[in-house]
């Protein structure tokens, strides 16, 4: 089931808050009540990935208990072990088969499994319910609690990844205080600001961005202002779709009295790569900052080598970061890449101490995130190539024909400035593309938006208005981006 | 005994700075070069500075002076002035 779904909206939804109220003032039932909604919404999907996610929630379960009883490394590493060969097995064995098969020259065979939905996400959150009971963050633990907060349905299948101890005292308490019908009323306004970025914007941009992708998957070759359009087009998809779903999962989350973390704080205003982090996916790079980096960079912050101390913690956590998303080197790269460029932005600052004017900074660091989202979104290594190849003039520059007249050689003249968009007129997917430039740069973000909203009766009517549009627009569900990950 | 003043200048040093501008109410969020690594980098220095250790689920509490002074007080440095 699809938050951007007349099932879910109409169906799913209203029923929920139905239940949940119903038992609002017995904290223990309103949990269980919780629990079971949110496996009825991923039965939803594929049933038997229900049976597989129960499994690893009573083994992370038991194995919690375990370590509560005896904070010792044999159970945290057994825990931990579990749920990484849990997430190998199923995302990445074939991955790992297909590389194997082309190193060892023989064709090994693949599981063929499909990914069940969430899987990164809830996987990664039960390690680090486990790891925080091993650090003895995590006092007191309820069953229930656990598995309501695992399953959460809002958080469930694309994050934001969640700790235990930021959301186990919204569960163990009743709801319906004054406060809270406040804060439902706050979280339906995020849920539908998301929801509009996700129909009006990202969708939009969606047909181009899939089109231009399948013809670079094929051999097609852009030349120079179509590629800056593609580089430019995906990363304001990418973003409005996610950004716009973990808006959902924040208001749906408030409209059941939890309120979880935002994942999105502006990205593209980063001034640099480190800024960019603390902006994009914000959930994601804490968890691999809590759990990797700083261990790794603690282990290693009396080395004498830069490159030993601070270059490898950037390399390892941002390449792992990029492995998490999927199963393929254009994501390894991805995340190396931004390894790179991180290593480059620390380097700058503590050895060349070479201060940039804000704006250029600005620019440098735009840039390079468009750039390196090519790795992101295309199809194979070889079609991220002939796409950054693009960019740099080796496709030549094509121009609409009457702009150029009879130019030959390195500039040609073609009826369309985007070829491969050839089923569409020119203006289509500028238009679609400028909204979602001019939002992301010039635009409030949810988390303003949700701080500015009272309960009034312009704000209401804003939000039904916005509810009953993004009803009309929902003819067919698209999936999330973040849903394959 | 060490100074406030030391510490202040480590900061200033690390995220270059005015060590004029810090006080025990900065934070991290005032300083924009202190980030993630910035924390480490810090903890390095103010255990080479202090002969202090710490440990590693203190660090993602360092988010301000006052925090820092807390923990070298908890570790036997009390910063005068």
């Amino acid at each position: 089931m699809l938050f951007n779904s007349h099932i879910f909206i109409l169906g799913f939804l209203p029923i929920a808050i139905l239940l949940h109220d119903l038992c609002r003032s017995h904290p223990a039932l309103r949990r269980w009540v919780i629990f079971g909604l949110s496996m009825a919404f991923y039965v939803y999907w594929i049933p038997w990935h229900s049976v597989l996610l129960l499994v690893s929630l009573l083994i992370n379960l038991a194995v919690g208990e375990w370590l509560a009883r005896d904070r010792a490394r044999l159970p945290l590493v057994l825990g931990l072990v579990f749920n990484l060969g849990y997430l190998g097995v199923f995302k990445y064995a074939d991955f790992i088969l297909e590389n194997l098969g082309v190193v060892t020259q023989v064709p090994l065979p693949q599981l063929g499994w499909v990914l069940p939905l969430g899987i990164s996400f809830y996987t990664f959150q039960q390690m680090s319910y486990l790891l925080d009971i091993h650090s003895g963050l995590i006092k007191t633990r309820r069953a229930s609690t656990f598995l309501a907060y695992i399953v959460f349905f809002p958080q469930l299948i694309a994050g934001p990844i969640v700790r235990y101890t930021d959301v186990h005292g919204h569960l163990e308490k009743s709801w319906g205080s004054e406060e809270q019908w406040l804060e439902r009323c706050r979280g339906l306004f995020v849920f539908v600001v998301g929801l509009s970025k996700k129909l009006f914007i990202a969708d939009s941009i969606a047909p181009y961005v899939d089109t231009w992708h399948a013809a670079l998957a094929e051999g097609y070759q852009p030349a120079l202002l179509e590629a800056w359009f593609i580089v430019l087009a995906y990363p304001f998809q990418l973003y409005f779709d996610f950004s716009g779903y973990s808006d959902m999962a924040w208001g749906l989350a408030l409209m059941f009295g939890i309120r979880i973390s935002w994942n999105f704080n502006s990205p593209f205003h980063a001034v640099n790569m480190s800024d960019f982090w603390q902006r994009w996916h914000i959930s994601l790079s804490q968890c691999f900052q809590r759990y990797l980096f700083n261990p790794l960079a603690m282990a290693l912050r009396h080395q004498p080598s830069v490159w030993v101390k601070q270059i490898f913690p950037f390399l390892i956590t941002m390449t792992l970061i990029g492995f998490w998303h999927g199963a393929g080197w254009t994501f390894i790269l991805w995340g190396f890449f931004h390894g790179v460029f991180l290593s480059v932005a620390y380097l700058n600052k503590t050895r060349w101490k070479r201060k940039l004017p804000r704006r250029l900074s600005w620019a440098i660091t735009f840039l390079c995130v468009m750039l390196v989202f090519v790795w992101f979104r295309s199809d194979s290594v070889g079609a991220a190539l002939e796409l950054l190849s693009g960019c740099f003039g080796g496709n030549g520059l094509v121009l609409p024909r009457q702009l150029v007249g009879e130019a030959s050689g390195w500039v040609q003249g073609s009826w369309y400035l985007f070829p491969a968009l050839h089923d569409h007129r020119t203006w289509e997917p500028i238009l679609a593309c400028v909204p979602a430039w001019l939002l992301a740069w010039k635009g409030p973000n949810a988390m303003a938006l949700a701080d500015g909203f009272r309960l009034s009766a312009r704000h209401m009517a804003w939000v039904s208005l916005g509810l009953v549009l993004c009803l009309l627009k929902i003819n067919e569900v698209s999936v999330f981006l973040y849903y394959q990950f | 005994m060490a100074q406030a003043q030391d510490l202040f200048n480590i900061l200033a040093d690390l995220f270059d700075i005015d060590a004029a501008t810090i006080s025990s109410e900065t934070s991290r969020d005032d300083i924009e070069s202190w980030d993630s690594m910035g924390t480490i980098d810090l903890v390095a220095e103010l255990e080479k500075a202090f002969g202090v250790k710490f440990e590693l689920l203190e660090v993602e509490e360092l988010q301000n002076v006052a925090i820092i002074e807390a923990f070298l007080k908890e570790k036997g440095v009390d910063l005068e002035g």
